[in-house]
C-alpha cells in the first residue's frame, strides 16, 4: 500500500469527523475565553494595591504640576493593567529596566510644565524595551487624559487670573483681552494634546497594535484548542492498524507524515475560514476603529501566512497523542499544554507580567516561536528569523512522534 | 495457495526476557494451526515477527521455500495478519476501510460474490465502524487483512469476546479458507477454539510443545499453567 492512499483515507476520517470537531473546539474556545476575560477582571478588581508594573519617572521631575500629574496617573489606572510610578534617577531607571524590575520610564524634559502652560509641546519619553506594546499604548492614552487634568487645572489658572485682574480694577476690555488670549492657547492646547507623549521603543513588538497583538493570539490559542476536539480519533487506543501498515511496508515514518499532513490540512482549512470571517466581523463599520484601516484581504493574508504556525501546532498535538493512550488522557493533556503554553507566551494578556527570565524562556519555547512568527505574519513582515524556529519545532515534533510510534510498534505485547 | 511454510528457530528477547527460545514448526496448505499460550506467553510476538511488525533475532520463515523474511514482497502476497483489537478507522464507514486495502472493481467484485459477501460484509457497508459490534468489526478487519489474497492468514485471539453467532460466521469463513488449501496460525488462549485445529501448539517458557488436538481439557490447563 501506499502511504498517500493512508493519507487521503485518514482526511476523509477527519472530514466525515468534522461537525463533532468543530462543535467541541468552538464550544471550548467559548467558554475558555469567557472564563479567561471573567479570571482577568477579577484579579483586577479584587486588588488595586496588587500593583503588577511599575514604570519609573524621570528627568526634571521637580517642576510645578508633576506631582499632580503621577497622582492623577494612579487615579486614572482604570484600564486592565495595573500600572505604578516612582520618582527616581535616570541611572537608577535604566539599571532598573536592565534588570525587569520596571516595565519602562517617563523621561520629563526641562521646562515641560511652563511650555505646556504656553500650549507649546516638547515631548515626554518614553523608554522600554518593547516587550509589551499593547500595554504602552495604553500608558499613551493615560497620558492624553492627563493632558486634558493639566488643561484643565490651566483653564482654572484663566478663570483665576479674570478674578485677580477683576480684584485689581483692570479694565474690563484688558480683561478680556488677557483671558480671550488665555482662552485660545487654551484651545491650542487642547487641540495639541495627542503629542503630550511621544514613545520610544526598543524591541521586536516595536509596530505592533492591540489587535496585532491579540488577533495572533487567539488564532494560535484556538489552533491549540481544536486538537481537543479531535481526540477520539487521533489518540491511538490500540496499535492494530499502525503494526498492519507497518506490516505493509508504511514504515513509521509514513505513517506520521501522512496522519500529520492530514490533520495540517484539515486544521489549517477550518481555522483559514475562521480567521478570515474574524477579520471580516472586525472590519466592520462599527469595528473599523479597532482595525485601524486593515481590510479582510490583510486578514486573509494573515490566515495564510500563519500556516507555518499550523504546522507546528498540529505536528506538536499529534506527538502529545502517540504519548497517550486513553482518550480522557488525550483531553487533558491537550487541554493542560493548550493553556499553559498559551499562558506563559502571553496570549491572554502581555508577557510583560512576567519576569525578563521568564519571557526569555517562554520566548524560545514553541508557543513563544509560533507567537513571534504570528505577530509577524499579521504585520505581513515575515522573516526567515521567525520562520525557521516554527519549522524546526515542526520537524522535532515530527521526528519525535515517529520515534515514538516505533517503540510502540516494538514494543507492544508479547 | 501455498503448499508448506516452515518457522525455523525463531528467536526474540525483550531486554534479558527471552520470549521465544527457538521456535520451530511447520504447516501445509489446507490447515489451521493453533498456539496456545496463556497471556504474556509470546503468542502475540511470534505473529507480530510473521507478520513483519516485529524484527526476530534469529530464524527464519519460508512458505514454498521463499524465506519471507528476506523477501518482503513475497511476504505481502503471502501473509494477511488480524491483531487483536480493531485495525480499522472508527470514523469511516465499512466501504471507506475497505477502500484503504481494496481497489474499489476489486472491493466491488469481492462484495457480489467473493470474500466479503462470505463475510457478510455486504450487509454492513455503509455503517460507520464507531457503530459497530464487536463482530461485525472483527469480520471487516479479516476482510480488511484478506485484501491482497493471502495464502497464509495469522490470527491474534479471533474470537475473544464475540458473541455465537459472529464467532460461527468467523469459524465458517476460516474453514472455508483452509479447505480452499489455505493456511491458518491460530494465536489463542481460548480452549474452545482448539477443535478447529488440524494441530496444536502449546506455547511455554518462550519454547513450543506439540500438543494432541484431542487433549483432555483439565491435562491442557495443567499443561499452561
Amino acid at each position: 500500500m501506499k502511504p498517500f492512499k493512508y493519507f487521503f483515507t485518514r482526511l476523509k476520517a477527519h472530514v466525515k469527523a468534522s461537525p463533532a470537531v468543530i462543535a467541541v473546539a468552538l464550544l471550548t474556545a467559548v467558554t475558555v475565553a469567557f472564563l479567561a476575560s471573567a479570571l482577568i477582571k477579577n484579579a483586577v478588581e479584587s486588588d488595586d494595591s496588587d500593583k503588577l508594573f511599575k514604570i519609573g519617572v524621570t528627568g526634571a521631575t521637580d517642576q510645578r504640576y508633576i506631582d499632580l500629574a503621577i497622582d492623577t496617573m494612579r487615579n486614572l489606572d482604570k484600564s486592565r493593567f495595573s500600572i505604578d510610578f516612582e520618582i527616581m534617577e535616570e541611572e537608577e531607571a535604566k539599571s532598573l529596566l536592565k534588570s525587569g524590575d520596571i516595565l519602562g520610564y517617563i523621561r520629563i524634559p526641562e521646562g515641560f510644565v511652563s511650555a505646556a502652560a504656553r500650549a507649546e509641546f516638547i515631548p515626554v519619553q518614553y523608554v522600554s524595551e518593547g516587550l509589551d506594546t499593547a500595554l504602552e499604548e495604553n500608558l499613551m492614552k493615560e497620558f492624553i487624559m492627563i493632558a486634558e487634568r493639566l488643561a484643565d487645572s490651566i483653564q482654572k489658572g484663566v478663570f483665576g487670573i479674570e478674578q485677580y485682574l477683576s480684584d485689581k480694577r483692570v479694565d474690563r476690555g484688558e480683561i478680556d483681552e488677557i483671558t480671550d488670549k488665555f482662552a485660545l492657547e487654551y484651545a491650542a492646547y487642547l487641540l495639541a494634546r495627542n503629542d503630550t507623549v511621544m514613545l520610544k521603543v526598543i524591541g521586536e513588538d516595536a509596530d505592533v497594535s492591540t489587535l496585532g497583538y491579540y488577533f495572533p493570539a487567539f488564532a494560535l490559542f484556538f489552533m491549540m484548542l481544536f486538537g481537543i476536539g479531535c481526540a477520539s480519533h487521533l489518540v491511538k487506543r490500540d496499535m492494530s492498524l499502525p503494526k498492519i501498515l507497518y506490516s505493509r511496508r508504511v514504515g513509521a515514518v509514513s505513517q506520521v507524515l501522512s496522519e500529520n499532513a492530514a490533520y495540517f490540512i484539515f486544521m489549517f482549512c477550518f481555522v483559514f475560514i475562521l480567521l478570515v470571517l474574524g477579520g471580516w466581523v472586525l472590519t466592520g463599520d462599527h469595528l473599523a476603529s479597532i482595525t485601524s484601516g486593515a481590510d479582510v484581504r490583510s486578514f486573509a493574508r494573515f490566515a495564510l501566512l500563519t500556516a507555518p504556525a499550523a504546522l507546528m501546532i498540529s505536528s506538536m498535538q499529534l506527538f502529545l497523542y502517540e504519548c497517550v493512550e486513553g482518550t480522557v488522557s488525550g483531553v487533558l493533556v491537550q487541554f493542560v499544554a493548550a493553556i499553559s503554553i498559551s499562558y506563559i507566551s502571553g496570549f491572554f494578556y502581555p508577557s510583560g507580567f512576567f519576569p525578563q527570565t521568564v519571557q526569555k524562556i517562554a520566548l524560545a519555547l514553541p508557543g513563544g516561536a509560533a507567537f513571534s512568527y504570528a505577530k509577524r505574519a499579521f504585520t505581513g513582515r515575515v522573516s526567515a528569523e521567525y520562520l525557521l524556529p516554527v519549522l524546526g519545532y515542526a520537524l522535532l515534533f515530527i521526528v519525535l512522534c515517529a520515534v515514538v510510534r516505533k517503540i510502540r510498534l516494538r514494543g507492544d505485547g508479547a | 495457495m501455498q503448499k508448506l511454510v516452515k518457522i525455523s528457530d525463531i528467536r526474540k528477547k525483550y531486554g534479558k526476557k527471552t520470549v521465544l527460545d527457538g521456535v520451530s514448526f511447520e504447516a501445509s496448505g489446507g490447515s489451521i494451526t493453533g498456539i496456545l499460550g496463556v497471556n504474556g506467553s509470546g503468542k502475540s510476538t511470534l505473529l507480530g515477527i510473521l507478520s513483519g511488525v516485529l524484527k526476530s533475532d534469529g530464524g527464519d520463515f519460508t512458505a514454498d521455500g521463499v524465506s519471507l523474511f528476506k523477501d518482503r514482497a513475497a511476504r505481502d502476497r503471502t501473509v494477511g495478519f488480524i491483531p487483536q483489537g480493531t485495525p480499522l478507522i472508527e470514523e469511516l464507514t465499512a466501504r471507506d476501510n475497505l477502500l484503504l486495502w481494496y481497489k474499489k472493481e476489486d472491493m466491488e467484485k469481492e462484495l457480489e460474490g467473493g470474500v466479503l459477501k462470505m463475510l457478510g460484509i455486504d450487509e454492513f457497508l455503509g455503517v460507520r465502524v464507531s457503530r459497530m459490534s464487536g463482530g461485525m468489526k472483527k469480520r471487516l478487519s479479516i476482510g480488511c487483512a484478506v485484501a491482497n489474497r493471502p495464502g497464509v492468514i495469522l490470527l491474534d485471539e479471533p474470537t475473544s469476546a464475540l458473541d455465537i453467532i459472529c464467532r460461527e460466521a468467523i469459524i465458517d469463513y476460516l474453514l472455508k479458507f483452509r479447505d480452499a488449501g489455505g493456511i491458518v496460525l491460530i494465536a489463542t488462549h481460548d480452549t474452545r477454539e482448539i477443535g478447529l485445529c488440524d494441530s496444536l501448539y502449546v506455547l511455554k517458557g518462550g519454547r513450543l510443545i506439540e500438543t494432541d488436538r484431542n487433549i483432555p481439557p483439565e491435562e491442557l490447563t495443567e499443561m499452561l499453567k
